[in-house]
Formats: structure tokens, sequence, C-alpha cells
């Protein structure tokens, strides 16, 4: 290979200069894949060494939670979470906060951004508010109370209290109380206080915050939850009020909200997404494929605007994870994973197998290419995000420092034994909380631009907890020395799409390639094996999936029947520790689709499994001294999804 | 506008509209056999302007209607409810209205404007907090011990390699590690290859090729071309953000002492004897969800919770 060492050195100095404090002043355009004519020079320009030169494609992930509440969020202050916006950001970034429950609390290690996504409803208007005039200083009253204030500390604490008596007594002067009663003219909400910390805690370079929200629509008991993510600060996103889900202002239905947003965007030309979780608790409404919850039949319409504000799905969280469930892939052998399949999100409603179809990823994505051929556009053809959805204001779910779902079940002995939800139907059982998950970004760099950038074009990764570096490139040209190449990343973006994107369509009968490599997280579990999940549409209009291993460690041979043998287990449950002799710390291959057929639709995206490592209960019996209940689950596999890359034949 | 929101004297005049509609809607004087409901052109401007912040348009005479229909709806079960009690001890009411006056107390004096005199005071007592940190910027080549026999030997000869000029980019084995990081951080450098290795390369002058040096990965051969020591930047530099950090405290302060002088009205009673059971700090009792007495305002009375109940203490 000619071109060897210009790569290596390029593919360097792209990588150096993909620092975090190195912000380049002019705007990084995204990587455009190299047509025929073009040559690399032309794309790669600079020296080679230089830290400064210019990158071209996105070199380093950047790790989030898109779900976080803080005590904004009715349910969250009802648990009794204290903490607020900027506690919420201050424990991101890696300060140790006071949690609520009364322990310190401090993150392992820093996430790079974070989406605060309190609940909409009841969180827009908090007064009822107020209109004013500048002239109210002249009011005798005001006038005391306002230099009070300006003087802070038991001045400001004296000011308040005679407001407050004044008020209370009916004492106030009756033409002021009048320019400030409900009915004014103007309103102070806490959306502007969202905003508002947003943009304080922002930090380009550093740590991003992107301003979001939580819409969150609950049929019947049954979850619709979708987040909504903003490009933009307070000139923008501070200009309206999130949508909330009552009626005439609000809705619970989809479309409703993608009204909202498209009105959004053509309003203040700014942009936003939505993403959706816990299909897993939507008792069969989450991915409809003949018709909604509403009765409204799936056509061309909705297939389109879903797909074009539902660039993500959060496919793993607190509540459950969402990728399979077994009854839909009794071929995964680990498909059950951390499976929440009891009833809807209050149990009011128990789960039949009938709805699962209609929850999971896996059988959403296989969905959607059946859409797809039906109306036109794939409705389903989203990237694959973690949140953490803890209602506590700390993105907290590593599972030796996992804070739990609300600040109820925050560290203490008695945490494991107390339910989620329960009742007649059944319970979500208090150690099945799942701690998990993040986002892994590939960006250029860590600002809100680059990241929601990164989030719309889909290349983005989910995990459970651990930080693995994971890449994944679908094309059609890949070969085994590519990957042994210096910097396969280079090529990589040459020769194919990564994560999120669209296999250019060939000619021919050629099978696809895909290169997928993936680094454990530095200070996490060695990765037990690598695998290509692959869905497809055959002619009959019939959807398939398949689990191919890839990548695997500690040279395991399959079995007759092609099964690789378990990895091994060093979970010591007694002791909450495990070992990293087992597994490998890189593992990656590129993969020919071996049963590829150029007339079928399909997708493909890598899993990657780590070790079996002691899952939070371990960590909670060890240190409070408390008995694990006989039946939770003590160990685990956590993993990666990468987004998918998806294949669509030719049009004859 | 906005800035008009902003004034702290805004904030405790809504405050106090609020404190005066609770003490209004749960004396006596609201009857439950009143039976007229006023819309205002106040509260209708504020049904429209709800809605025109959530669509960036005015409603049509139609919506408006709507809203207006759900707003008397609204009202007239608020009103049953309140005349039924239905809002006593109802934990997403108390909450409600606790957030609403924590929130308010939050925003306290929240945009006072310091001077640098105030700002410098606050640097000083404050430097750890806004210390630069130590920043390197290094190569590393990548050496996986289990490809190689003799792991030191081959370090050694990689050493020797790099010292006469040979290629990092093309030495050692292929791997995802970075090969290098700028002006980063030990927390940083940590991030990528984890705590030891960071504080290693942290001990290290910038020069020629060292090593090997062991990380979670491995070994790597080092060179560290630049390394800034940790300074304390001055007020200048950092105003901003120093500003950020003086109103964030001052914040906490004033909704502290704003609570410490209400709490100072109360009288806080155990009903029983207090000295068994974790929970029974005297100087923690506080208020449980369910533990006050609505007829005795100024006594809260709290009894012994059955277990340890962590909520129901108070953050020191």
């Amino acid at each position: 290979m000619t071109t060897r060492n210009p790569f290596t050195s390029l593919a360097t100095a792209a990588l150096l200069s993909a620092v975090p404090l190195l912000l380049s002043g002019q705007a990084l355009a995204q990587y455009v894949p190299l047509g025929d004519q073009e040559s690399l020079s032309d794309v790669y320009p600079g020296k080679a060494y230089s830290p400064y030169a210019q990158r071209s494609f996105p070199s380093r992930v950047f790790w989030g939670d898109t779900h976080l509440h803080t005590a904004l969020s009715m349910d969250a202050g009802l648990f009794g979470a204290r903490l607020g916006l900027d506690e919420a950001y201050r424990f991101a970034r890696g300060e140790e906060v006071m949690a609520s429950s009364g322990q310190p609390a401090k993150l392992g290690r820093p996430l790079d951004w974070l989406v605060i996504a309190d609940h909409s409803d009841g969180m827009g208007f908090i007064t009822d508010l107020a209109a004013g005039k500048p002239g109210v200083i002249a009011f005798d009253q005001g006038k005391r109370w306002h230099e009070g204030l300006q003087q802070g500390g038991e001045a400001s604490a004296a000011a308040a209290l005679d407001l407050i008596g004044t008020f209370a007594q009916g004492q106030i002067d009756p033409e002021m109380f009048a320019e400030y009663s409900p009915g004014g003219k103007t309103y102070s909400s806490i959306w502007e206080d969202v905003v508002d910390a947003a943009e304080r805690y922002n930090d380009p370079g550093r740590f991003t915050t992107l301003i979001g929200f939580e819409w969150t629509s609950l049929v019947a008991g049954a979850n619709l939850h979708r987040n909504v993510i903003f490009r933009d600060g307070a000139d923008k996103a501070g200009r309206i009020v999130p949508y909330t889900t009552q009626a005439p202002i609000g809705s619970t239905d989809p479309l409703d909200l993608y009204a909202w947003l498209e009105n959004y965007e053509k309003s203040t030309g700014g942009s936003a997404l939505a993403l959706a979780h816990n299909g897993n608790l939507s008792n069969g409404i989450m991915f409809p494929v003949d018709a909604q919850y509403t009765g409204r039949k799936i056509d061309a319409e909705y297939a389109r605007l879903r797909a074009k504000w539902e660039p993500m799905y959060e496919i793993t969280q607190i509540k459950g994870d969402g990728e399979a469930h077994p009854f839909l892939s009794p071929d995964d052998a680990f498909a059950d994973y951390e499976t929440w399949d009891v009833g809807n999100l209050d149990l009011s409603e128990v789960k039949t197998q009938g709805m699962l179809q209609y929850e999971y990823a896996r059988e959403a994505l296989k969905n959607g290419l059946l859409l797809e051929q039906r109306h036109g556009t794939n409705p389903y053809k989203f990237g694959l995000a973690g949140g953490t959805d803890s209602h506590t204001a700390l993105a907290a779910v590593e599972e030796e420092n996992f804070f739990g779902k609300a600040t109820n079940a925050e560290p203490a002995p008695d945490r494991m034994g107390h339910p989620f939800a329960e009742n007649e139907n059944g319970a979500f059982r208090g150690d099945m909380l799942v701690a998990s998950g993040y986002t892994g970004v590939w960006a250029e760099e860590n600002t809100r631009e680059a990241i929601y950038d990164a989030m719309a074009r889909k290349e983005i990764y989910a995990t459970t907890g651990p930080r693995m570096i994971v890449r994944f490139f679908g094309g059609w040209g890949y070969t085994p020395e590519d990957i042994n190449s210096r910097q396969p990343a280079f090529l990589g973006y040459e020769k194919g799409v990564p994560m999120g994107g669209d296999l250019k369509p060939v000619k021919g009968k050629e099978a696809p390639t895909f290169m997928v490599y993936a680094l454990r997280d530095p200070i996490g579990a060695n990765l037990d094996r690598v695998q290509i999940v692959k869905g497809w549409l055959d002619q009959d209009g019939k959807t398939h999936e398949k689990v191919y291993d890839v990548a695997w460690s500690d040279g395991r041979k399959p079995d007759r029947k092609g099964e690789l043998p378990p990895v091994g287990n060093t979970v010591d449950v007694n002791n909450a520790n495990w070992t990293n002799t087992i597994g490998a710390s890189e593992l990656g291959t590129v993969w020919t689709d071996p049963d590829f057929d150029p007339a079928q639709s399909a997708f493909y995206y890598a899993r990657v499994l780590e070790i079996p490592t002691p899952r939070w209960v371990v960590y909670d019996a060890f240190r409070f001294g408390v008995e694990i209940p006989e039946e939770a689950e003590t160990t685990h596999q956590e993993r990666a999804y990468t987004s998918p890359i998806w294949y669509t034949p030719h049009k004859a | 506008m906005l800035r008009l929101l902003r004034e702290p004297l805004i904030h405790f005049l809504i405050l106090g509209a609020i404190l005066f509609l609770v003490f209004d809607l749960t004396s006596e004087t609201d009857q439950p056999g009143e039976q007229r409901i006023v819309v205002t052109s106040g509260q209708v401007e504020q049904l429209a302007g709800q809605f025109s912040r959530t669509w960036l348009r005015p409603p049509t005479p139609g919506e408006l209607e709507g809203l207006v229909e759900r707003y008397v709806r609204s009202e007239i079960y608020y009103r049953e409810a309140l005349a039924m009690g239905l809002g006593q001890d109802d934990p997403y009411v108390r909450n409600r209205l606790a957030l609403k006056l924590e929130v308010l107390f939050d925003d306290l004096s929240a945009e006072a404007e310091p001077g640098d005199a105030a700002l410098e005071a606050f640097l000083e007592a404050n430097g750890e907090r806004f210390a630069e940190p130590a920043r390197l910027s290094f190569r590393q080549v990548y050496l996986n011990p289990a490809q190689h026999a003799d792991p030191a030997a081959e370090a050694q000869r990689l050493l020797g390699l790099l010292r006469d000029g040979g290629d990092p980019g093309a030495l050692g084995d292929v791997s995802m590690l970075i090969p290098g990081l700028d002006a980063a951080s030990q927390d940083e450098i940590a991030r990528q290859f984890g705590e030891g290795f960071a504080e290693a390369l942290l001990g290290l002058e910038p020069g020629g090729w060292v090593g090997p040096i062991r990380s979670t990965f491995g070994l790597h051969l080092v060179r560290v071309s630049q390394h800034q020591p940790a300074r304390q930047p001055a007020l200048a530099e950092i105003r901003e953000a120093v500003l950020a950090e003086w109103r964030d405290q001052r914040r906490r302060e004033a909704k502290e002492q704003a609570y410490q002088r209400l709490r100072e009205r109360y009288d806080i009673v155990m009903e029983t004897d207090v000295a068994d059971g974790p929970g029974a700090d005297v100087e923690t009792p506080a208020a449980s969800a369910d533990a006050e007495n609505p007829d005795e305002p100024d006594a809260i009375v709290a009894a012994p919770a059955p277990s340890a109940d962590r909520a129901a203490k108070e953050r020191p």
C-alpha cells in the first residue's frame, strides 16, 4: 500500500488535533466521502505532524446522557429530589455534590455533555405572573425591599420575610399588587431557568450542555415518551416553552409533537430533534406497524415525519434494556438482558406476547424495512442512544457508583427490596433497576453544534454504562489489511460509511463488508466478543434476523453448531470483585456478510459484549452487608450497541 | 422585558403574590358556595400568551375558546376539590408549592452585580476551584505485551529506534488508542489511558523519548513535547466564571438564610421520646411528609418515623 506513510502521518495529525482545548475558530465541515476523481491530497491538506491540522472526520468519542431529570420534574420532587439544574451540571462535569438523600456523590469520570430533560407538563409556567413598570421602585414598599435585596445576606433574607409578611397580611399597596397579580401581561417560567442554566454551564471544548425537555405522553399507562433536544441556545430555544401533553395547547399524539417541532424550526430558524424511550413499557404502541394507538393508519406521512424528527432511539436506560427480547429473538443467547416485560409503565395493564413486536428496537428496525417497502420511507431508521432517565439530578449509572432511579432508590441498605412499581399485575422489583446507560458520540469537537450534528447523522452508539470505544464502518471493499493499518478510521471513512449511514448502492452481486473494532473502557472490563446483528426483509415481505459472532477473545473455537463457548466468569459475588484475566482489551475484524442477497433490504449493527462483571446489587450487598434477594441477577455482560448501517436495493 | 423579569424585586413580588394567593385560598374567605367565575381580560391574555409561547403564534378564536373552556373547567374542579380538602397533604400539591418557593428563593440576588473587589476576594478564598491544572502535550507508541515474548526487550528496542529518529506513527503495535494529546490535563489523559499512566506522565519533563510507562492497556514509550505547570489565573482572565460561581454561592446562601429565618418562626416538636432510632437527632427532625398538623401552622409535630426515614432528614 503506497499511501500508507502519508496516511499514517495525516491520521496522527488529525488525532492529535482532536483534543478538547484546541478549538479551531472555523467551522469544520463534515467528512465528505471521496468521489472517484478526487485525490487524497485534496481532502487531507496540511503537513503531517502539525497538531493544528484540520480535522476532516470525527476522531473522538464524547460521552454523555440524553436523559436526566432534576427536582424540576414533578415526579422527581415527589420522590424527594431536591437537587436542581446547577447540581445536575456540576455533578456531570465531575464535581462532588450532596445527593438529596444526604450523602456525597461524585462521578468516577466526568461526562463530556449532558441533556437535562425535565418533564414539560407542569414545568412551563411556574407562576401566574407579573407585569411591571420600571417606576415600581418609586413605591415606598418596593424601594425598601429592593434595597434589602441589593445588599444580600441578612438584609436580603429580612427583606424576603418582610415581603412575605406584608403580602400575607394583605397590607400590600393595592396599586402595586394589581400590577403583579395573576393575569398580568408577562410570564416567568421555569423554562427560562432551564435555558439560563444550560447557557451558564455550556463550556465549549470542555463540557457541553444541550437544552432539552421530556414530552411525557402517557396513554392509559402506556409509555410514548420522547425527549426533545435543541441544537440552539437561549436566543432560539428561549423563545418558546416546551410542548406539553395537555390539550388544547399540547397533545399525546407524536404527530402533534412533530408539528410543534416543525413550527419551532420554521419560526425560529433553529433545529431540534426527538428521541423516544422505553418502548418496553408502551404495551405495544411505541413502534406501530399498521395503525397508531389513535386508530390512525400508518401511512407515508407518518413514516416520513417519524423518520424526520426521530433520528435516534434511547435503547437502554434504568427502566430496562430495549434492544431485543428473548421471545422475539429466541436464537440470540444474549437477548435477555435487563428485561422489563411485566406490563406498562404504571403496571395498570399486564404485558402480552403479542405486544412485544411493537416495543423492542431490533424488531422496530426490522419492521422499518417493511414499512419502507409499503410507504416509501423507513420510519424506524434511528441511531442508538443510551440515557439514564435518572430522577435524582445525578447521571450516575456506574455499577459501583449507582445512585438509582429516584431519591428513594439512592444508595441505602434496603433499596434492593424496594419495588419501583408493584400491584396485583406484578412488580418491577427494586433489584431490577438497571445501572444504564450513556451515549458515545463521534464528533469533531465537544460543542453543542458538533454533538447535535452527530446525533442527527446517527454517528452515535449506546452503552449500558461502560465507555468502550467502538468503530463500525460499512462498505464494499474493506480488506483484512485495512484493519491492520495504523489508522483504520481513515480507510473506514474513505471506503465506506460510519455507523448511522447508508451503504452506497452498487451494481452487481458482491456482498458488503464491515470493519468493526472496539477498545475496552480504560478502567473497565475486557471484551468478550463483537457481534454483528443483521435484520432483513425477504421477497415475501417477511422480516428476519441473525446474530453473527465476528471477533472474540482467548482464541476460542466455535462448536459443531457454530456456537462460541462462553468467555468464562471471574466474578466473586461475595467480595464484589472480578478480574481482567479473561477477555481481550481490543477486538476487531473485517467481516463480509455470508448470506447477502442484493434484492433484500437490510440493516447491520454491532453489539460489543464485555466479560461478566457484577451488577450494582453486588456492590450494595458488599458495602451495606445485606443479602441479595434470591431472584436478583448478580452478574451480567455489559454492552455497546452501535447505530445501524442500512442497505437498500437498487430500485428496478 | 427579560431584563425586567430578572429583577430580584420582581421575583419578590411574584413570591408575595403567590403566597397571598395561597393564604387567600386556604383561609376561610374561600367560600365553597361561591358560584361566580370571573374570567378577566388579563386571564384571557395569559391563556393566549401560554399558547403563543408554545406555538409562536396567537391562538385562533376557536383555539382561544378551547383554552378558556379548559380554564373554566379546571377552575371549577379546582374550587370543588379545594372545598373537599383534596389538596391537604396531597404530596404533589405540597411538593409543588414547596418547589415554587424554592425556585423563587433560588433566584434571590442571582443577578446582583458585585464589584471587582468582591470578586477578587472570592477568587482568593476559592483559589483551588479556579486553578488551571498542569497541561501536557505528548505522543505515545503502544506496545502490547501479549504480542511479544519479551516485552521489556522489545520496549528497549523501540526506544532505541525512536531516539534515532524513527517514525512514531509506524512503530509499535496497532491499536485504537489515540497517538497523543495536546495540552491535556491529568484528568483528560486519565480518561483515555487510565489514572496510573496519567500520573506517571505528569512527572515527566519535555524532552526525548522515554519509557516504557505502564497503562491498563500495556506499555507505552512516550515523548512529552510541552509541559505547562499548574497556575492561578488572574480575575481578568476568568471574570465570567468567577462571577457565575460567586452568584451561585450567593444564591445558595440567600436561600438558606431565608429558610432559616422562616424556620425560626416554627416550633419543631417531636411527639414522643426522641432518644431511640437513627432518625431521632434533635437537630434534624424537620417536617416529614405526612406529619404536619394543619390546625397548628406554627407548630410542626413530627411523629417518629417507623423506620429510619431518610427523606425526613434535612440536608445540613
